[in-house]
Parts: structure tokens; sequence; C-alpha cells
């Protein structure tokens, strides 16, 4: 289920999701799982936290996707990355898709931009960061919010995307 | 007139409910006498403000820039005795009757700034940060330290900073999260955003956080305050700044967008359940690190005249400041926007971070331009100085702004207030401990107490390579430490300590003493680590609530009385200092709590020489512990009734006229090195500081407390009263004869041994009431988990 729309919408523009590889501990995980608990949500299996970059650009393909997530985004010992253009449900997992809102400064984006840009791999480009939350246990959508608003963002700032499992 | 880009407002066919209600609609927290002064200054000159105008004269006149209550006329009334007076003139006639003459710029500028040696002053200055904290704590607490760096910055031709320094208050992080309502974070949710916030702010751009101290109490719930401060140093001759007719204005750093919109006016009224997303900032260390870097290398070339930062209120408070004498013509469409849409008032009082504005003179305008150019920092030509006396702001081919700078800075209404102060009857009260060890036990795991190791060590403190004295110290980097020591320069051992007081539980008592208390442990702090109690000075932040109640504004100048006496007392100057009012919290049915009364007194002080310095950690066995100072049965706003949540007792009182002297020949013992180890007596009390000292040293102690000089002999009053003008010190044995000729006719009392075996035995009277072993009180003292 979606519960909003995202804001920004243009044709050329890929999402490149980076996590962290297999076997590595992924503490901020960890962090909010435990967080979680402390609000007395107990019913939580497992958290696992994705940065995303949303990329929007005249020029963009694949190709060049590719070459912004190996070369400049990603830390190839611990990291691995997916991309895609439309986020994909999973069987198992609550997934919240966390950005921040329009005319809030977004510094690493910013700097994301200015990088790709300055490496000539695109001309222009928007980029957008964001997190993503895999969210695995016996819960309800009321419960998923409360975490969001509670834990995961400031409904201030950001807007969430929540696509249930 | 018809306006393209500006939008001209309706005021002068205004009643004054009209007013008050414009006022409130655009949140320009301003009262109906001030909107009636500005409706009397455009019927003057017969037109209409325009939306630029009314917002930049909100900006200036907000209690954020212009410290209204600070500056206004107070009727205060204590006990039926009534007088007039002004805060901000008390607090600077402190400075002005002690007239040091190492004080050097004072209360002029963005920061205090003292003498350091013949070349170098040091810049001080402390922060607040509070309402953008409690809305979004990562990006608002971040932005606060960001904004005091940028102070520094802006201080004199602009200083380096060195070092920064955090004080933090949170409600407490068990609270229930049903019991709060809509709208406000968890404690544990500000506490998370705000650590890191500053965190990942102050590491970014390589400054050390040094010092600071962390407060949980429930008062803090819907208001947390976050306090941020930064030193810096600065060449003497660098500290004169004057912007020059003619002069232009140059805007460096980041780009301008809708963010931090009302930052001032939003932090002079209360938060409601319901506000706008705009009056968040978040920040970006990168650029300000770039900033920074370019900025001392343009003015070790002498390439601007002047300089000011982009703090709250954005370029209408910055060039209206710097143009204040002179007059400033400025085009907003040459400003770099972060995108496209905001409508020239925005441009004009947007609060976007790491800006600053600079004055240059036309012959070196091309080489700053492109020096800031070559470190990738855009700098733009958006204005010139020029002696008109206006203020005026163009978009594109429309005047948008168009005031006199005599009117915007010097018209402002001044209020009169009043305030009173009932003295609470403080009853002496003795509670009587049923477990000693448990007490003890309890205090060694509060919050306030407790180690903050966690947290601390997320913050470097070791960046520049010129810490001294660290925040951890002795076995295992184990002990706590008073103050931190810096060394500023590699060619010389002069050196910089900075502490810090606060102590908001003696304020719900009495203010008054509250102030003595606060700049008395900011002071005893410098000392206790080797400072000279000649060469220190201190600054002021309050936190205050609701100050239109009078009762609030009350306590707010009993307070300020309480700063001025005892300041004067101590012969410390205030440099610099701040106000952050109405942090209350309004409910939807209209009741109101107010923050508990917050006063942090930050010092810094001078020593020649950092190689004679001290820390708290016991060295060695053998040596023989003494307290200096006399113990009295203040109890009252201690942790010991706290835990026991009694609000009777008497509150402690500083004694100046026995401490200093105190101090001083304290000052000395460690300077010759008579004194091996030296803590200061404050929070928990006598038996807090042994503790700290045990753990910093990995050794155990026999004291006997029915040794300790207090006024009266009973067990709880030694250990757990927090009476001021108190320090635990070590003495080795073949200086005893040395140490009691300094000593002599002071109050001091031998108290015991340091052992070997890593337990803390306590006596009285020779027999033995207690014994706790050094891992319990380790593991106890490091038990909170954050």
């Amino acid at each position: 289920m979606k519960t909003k729309v995202p804001v920004i919408m243009s044709k050329n523009f890929y999402i490149i999701e980076i996590f962290k590889g297999k076997n590595i501990f992924d503490v901020f995980g960890q962090e909010i799982k435990k967080s979680i608990k402390e609000l007395g949500i107990l019913n939580i299996e497992e958290v696992k936290v994705s940065n995303l970059y949303r990329i929007e650009g005249n020029d963009i393909d694949k190709k060049k996707i590719i070459r912004i997530a190996k070369e400049l985004l990603i830390d190839n010992v611990s990291e691995d990355y997916k991309i895609y253009r439309k986020t994909k449900k999973s069987l198992n997992w609550w997934i919240i898709e966390v950005y921040l809102k329009d005319g809030v400064t977004d510094p690493v984006g910013e700097t994301a931009r200015k990088t790709i840009i300055e490496s000539k791999i695109l001309k222009d480009a928007i980029v957008k960061t964001g997190k993503k939350y895999y969210i695995k246990g016996k819960l309800t959508e009321k419960q998923i919010k409360e975490i969001c608003e509670k834990i995961l963002l400031n409904p201030l700032i950001q807007n969430y995307f929540i696509y249930k499992g | 007139m018809k306006l393209k880009y500006a939008r001209e407002i309706e005021i002068l066919n205004y009643d004054d409910k009209k007013l008050i209600e414009l006022s409130e609609k655009n949140l320009l927290a301003l009262n109906l006498e001030e909107m009636k002064k500005i409706k009397e200054y455009f019927s003057s000159i017969g037109r209409n403000p325009t939306d630029c105008e009314l917002e930049c004269i909100a900006q200036t006149w907000s209690e954020h820039c212009f410290h209204k209550t600070f500056k206004a006329d107070i009727e205060y009334q204590e006990n039926k005795k009534k007088e007039n007076i002004c805060l901000l003139k008390e607090i600077m006639e402190v400075t002005e009757k002690l007239n040091y003459d190492w004080c050097i710029s004072i209360f002029k500028d963005n920061a205090g700034i003292i003498k350091l040696n013949e070349k170098s002053g040091v810049a001080f200055k402390v922060e607040t940060h509070n309402h953008p904290s409690a809305l979004e704590p990562y990006g608002g607490s971040g932005t606060g330290i960001g904004g005091v760096i940028r102070d520094i910055l802006g201080a004199g031709l602009g200083a380096k900073p060195i070092l920064n320094i955090d004080v933090f208050c949170f409600g407490e992080l068990t609270y229930p999260y049903e019991k709060l309502p809509e709208g406000v974070l968890h404690p544990r949710r500000i506490f998370r955003g705000v650590v890191s916030g500053v965190r990942d702010y102050g590491n970014r751009m390589g400054i050390p956080t040094g010092n600071g101290a962390i407060i949980f109490d429930n008062g803090y719930l819907y208001n947390c305050l976050v306090y941020c401060g930064t030193v810096g140093i600065i060449p003497i001759d660098k500290i004169e700044k004057k912007v020059n007719d003619g002069d232009y204005i140059v805007l460096v750093g980041g780009r301008t967008g809708r963010d931090g919109i009302h930052g001032a006016t939003f932090s002079s009224v209360s938060l409601k359940e319901d506000i706008p997303t705009s009056v968040v900032q978040i920040g970006n260390p990168i650029i300000e690190k770039k900033v920074q870097d370019v900025l001392l290398s343009a003015r070790d070339m002498g390439l601007y005249n002047s300089i000011t930062d982009c703090g709250a209120g954005g370029l209408s408070s910055a060039i209206g400041e710097m143009g204040k004498d002179i007059g400033a013509i400025v085009y907003l469409e040459k400003v770099p926007l972060k995108y496209q849409g905001l409508a020239p008032w925005e441009i004009f009082l947007s609060e976007s971070q790491e800006r600053m504005v600079l004055a240059v003179n036309e012959k070196n305008l091309e080489k700053l331009i492109s020096l800031f150019d070559s470190e990738d920092v855009e700098a733009v030509v958006i204005g010139k100085f020029v002696k008109t006396g206006k203020l005026t702001v163009y978009y594109k081919d429309e005047i948008v702004c168009n005031l006199d700078m005599e009117f915007l800075h010097r018209g402002v209404p001044k209020r009169k207030l009043k305030g009173v102060f009932k003295k609470r009857e403080e009853k002496s009260f003795l509670y009587k401990s049923k477990n000693l060890k448990r007490d003890i036990l309890k205090i060694l795991s509060n919050p306030n107490i407790s180690s903050k190791e966690e947290i601390v060590r997320q913050y470097d403190h070791e960046v520049g390579g010129r810490t001294i004295l660290k925040p951890f110290i002795g076995y295992e980097s184990r002990g706590v430490s008073d103050g931190v020591v810096l060394k500023p320069f590699y060619d010389s051992y002069e050196g910089i300590i900075v502490a810090c007081g606060i102590n908001p539980f003696y304020g719900e008592i009495d203010p008054y003493y509250m102030a003595g208390c606060c700049i008395e442990e900011c002071i005893r702090n410098i000392v206790s680590c080797g400072g000279n109690p000649e060469k220190i000075a201190i600054l002021d932040n309050f936190c205050w609530g609701n100050v239109s109640d009078e009762k609030q504004l009350g306590s707010l100048v009993r307070c300020v009385k309480g700063c001025k006496d005892y300041a004067l007392k101590y012969k410390v100057p205030f440099i610099s200092g701040k106000d952050s009012l109405n942090n209350y919290f309004k409910w939807k049915n209209g009741r109101i709590i107010s923050i508990p009364p917050t006063l942090l007194i930050s010092g810094i002080g001078i020593i020649e020489d950092i190689r004679k310095i001290t820390s708290t950690d016991f060295k060695k066995v053998g040596n023989l512990i003494f307290v200096l100072g006399k113990t009295y049965n203040e109890l009252g706003g201690s942790q010991f009734y706290r835990n026991h949540n009694i609000k009777d007792g008497i509150v402690p009182k500083p004694r100046p006229e026995k401490t200093l002297p105190l101090m001083k020949k304290l000052h000395y013992g460690i300077k010759s090195g008579i004194i091996e180890s030296c803590h200061d007596c404050s929070d928990g009390g006598l038996i807090v500081s042994i503790c700290e000292m045990m753990i910093g040293g990995n050794l155990g102690c026999n004291v006997d407390f029915s040794n300790v000089l207090s006024e009266k002999e009973e067990i709880e009053i030694v250990l757990f009263s927090e009476s001021c003008g108190r320090f635990v010190i070590e003495v080795p044995k073949e200086k005893i004869s040395e140490f009691k000729d300094l000593f002599e006719n002071e109050e001091i009392s031998q108290i015991g041994e340091i052992i070997e075996n890593k337990k803390l035995n306590g006596f009285w009277k020779g027999k033995k009431i207690f014994e706790i072993s050094l891992n319990e009180i380790y593991d106890t003292w490091r038990s909170l988990k954050f």
C-alpha cells in the first residue's frame, strides 16, 4: 500500500540503493531495532537500513548510473548496491522510504551532485538522498506509522512512503 | 505605486486590534506598542510598508536580535522593596567596574575577546539553539554549533576556531511516550538527534570538543536546551573592524534557500502544537570548513574591512547591523539561490546556513573574489555600503525595502516590564540516610552524575593536537576532568583553560544563589585544573521560561542580580553573553509549561605554563587526602535530596571572602607542585568527588569523614552537601610541611590516605561505617546506557 505520491516525478531518473554487504554487521539496523523495542513494540524480528540516492538528469542511462554507484557512492569492501526505478514490495518485509521534503537542505545530495558533475559522468543532475528501512515482524500498519513518526523520521522535514509486504 | 515583486501591507488604516492580528498572523512577534510605532513611522513617510520592510523590522526588533527584555526598564519588586532595573546594564557594570586591561573587545562584537599574549587574543562565545533543536534535533543542534563557529569567524576580522563546548538539558529518557502531546518529540529522540547533530558538525569541521555537561530533568521535556560554544584565537592587530563608505557588500559561502525563515521571531514566541516547516535549518559543515579556511587566509592578506556572520535574521540582520552607521544598498537578485521561486523578502530574511557577509574595498575586490574562487567557495557582490543612512533593497528594478537605519536600529520602543520575586523560605532540614552505601551508589548511578563516556567519546577532542588536559584522564582514561586545557601555539607553553558551571536545581529555590554557585563552580573547575583565579573571564547564558509572566521575569532579575554581585566579588568580568527567553510550551488547552530557570556560566582562564597543571585522578599510594573549605548543611537542591524527592533544605551559598584567597593559594600550590591532584566538590557532594578521583587513579582510599570540617557533625551533610568553596586534593607526605605553611589559617582538614587495596573504606570517628569496592563504584557510575 502506498500512502503518498513522491514529490518529483521525472522519467529520467534512477534510484540507487546502497546496503551493507553479506556478513557485515548493520549497526544502524540494530540501533533502530533497539529503539523500536523501547517503544514497547516487541514483535520485531529484524531491521535493515539502506541509503537511497535518487538521481535525475537529462543524459542519464543505466551504464552511467552503475558508474556513479560503483565509483562514487559505495564502499567496495562493505557495501553493495541495487538500481531500480520503482520500489518493489517484498514478501515478508515492511518497506519504508524516507525522503527530505522539497526546500529542505540536503547536504549529502548536494555533495553527491557536485561530485557527479566534477567527475564528468553527467552534465547536470538533481540528487535527492533518502533512507530505506526494511522491517520484519508481525506488525500492524498503525504500529509501522508509530515507528515512522517516533523513530525513523521527522514529519516536519521528511516525507515517507510505506510499502506493505 | 504598484509593486511587481513585493507586496504592500496595509497598516495605515488599521486599528489596534487589526495590528495585533497582523503581527500574530505573520509570525512577527511584535506587541501592540511596537506595531503602533511602525504605523507611526509609515504614516510620517506617507505610505504602507512592503512585506520585506515589515519582516525586516520584525527581525531586527525581535527578542533574539535586540534583547528587548534585557534592555527593558523593569520595575522589580522583591519582598515589598521596589526598584527599577535594566538587566543588560547590571551585567555590563561588572566588566566596567573591574576594568581589566586584558579584556579587549567586550559586548560589542560577535564574541568577547581577551588578551592571551602580546600577539594574540582569545575569542569566546556561547550560543543557544533551543527552539530549532526541539523541532528537528539533528539539524537544529548541528546548525547551533555551526552558528557559533561562524560567530567566532566573524569576531574581529575573523578568529580561528580551536575548541567547541556543548551543554545539553533534556527531559528524562525514561519518560513514557504516551504522556507526551502530539508534535513533541520524545526526550530519547531529541537526545540522540542533538548528540549526533553537534557531533557531526563539530567533528567534520575539524574542531575538537573538549568540555560540556548534560542535565536530565523533566522540566526540559517540551523545551530541550542546547548550548554550543566555540573558542578561537585571533592576532591582536586583526580585532578592529570598520565598514567604510563605498565598501562593497560581498556574500560568501552557502546558497540561500527557504530554510530558517522566521527563525529569529520564531524563537521569540512559544512552541505550540503547530509549526511551519520552513523554520528548520539543516547544516552543511563541508561548506563551512571551506569558508573558514579561505576566510582566514583572506584575513591575513587584509582583503576586507569588516565581517559578520549571517545568523538569525539572515541578510537583513547582517547587513543592517554592519551598515548601521552608514547605510546600504542591496540588490537581492544577485544573491545565489538554491532554487528559484523565492520572494524578495524570503531572500532577505532566509537563515540559510554557512553564509558570511564581508565589507570589501574596491581595490581588493578582484583579488578577494579570485581567492574565494580558487577554493571553490562562492563569493558574490550583492550591494554597497553608501552613506545614505538608509537600508535600501532592490529586487531587479523595484525598491522592495527602504528604511531609515536610525528607525530600524534605534526606533524600538523601550519595553516597560514588571517583575516580582517572592523568596521561598529555606527550611533547614536534615534527612537521615537509612543505608549509606545504597544512597551513595544511587547518586553515582544518577544520570546527572554518572559517566557520560558513551556520549563524550563520540566527540573528537584531540583533532588539532592542542588538547593537553583532555576530558578523560588517568588509568585507562577512566577518570573525568574538571575542565579542558589547550596549548594554542606550538612554540610557547601558554595555555587556555575552559570549564563551565550549571545547576538549575538551585534555581528552583533561589536564582540569586544559583547564579553565585554557577559562577563559583565554573571558577573552581578552572582553578582545580591549575588556572589562575585572577585571570578568568566568564560568559553568561540565560535560558528562561515565559518572561511575560511577572514571576518568571522576577526570578530572571533576581538571577541577574546574583550574577552581578558574585562576579564583582570573585572579580571575574563578563565578556559576552546571550539570553534565550520564552522557552515554554503551550498546550492546546492554554496550559503553559516553562522550563526551570537555567543559567550557564562558561569560563575561560589564561595560564602561562601548561606544564604546571594538575588533573583529578589520584596519583600515588601513601599520599594524603585533604579537603579545602568548610562543609555546611546545604542540601537544598542537592542530588541526595532529589533522589529522595525532598524539596526543602538550604541552597548552597557561595562565600567569596573565604574562597577567593583559598583559590589563590591553591593555584600557587598546584603551580609549585605541592598538590598532585585536585578535584572540585559540586554535584553530588564530597563523596562523588572522592569516587571520581579513585576511578581516575585506579586506587583505593581510607577516609575518616568525621575529620571533615563541617558546620554540623552529621555524616549526611559531610557526604552529600554541595556547599561551595571546597576542593579535594592529594598531597605527598614529604611535602606536608610546605603544604601546611601555605594553607596556614585556612579551613582545611586532613581526611585520609590513598591505599593500594582498591576499596573505599569509610570511617566515622575511627569506626568503619561502609566499604565499597572500586569495581562496584566504577560499574555503578558507568551503569547508565544511553
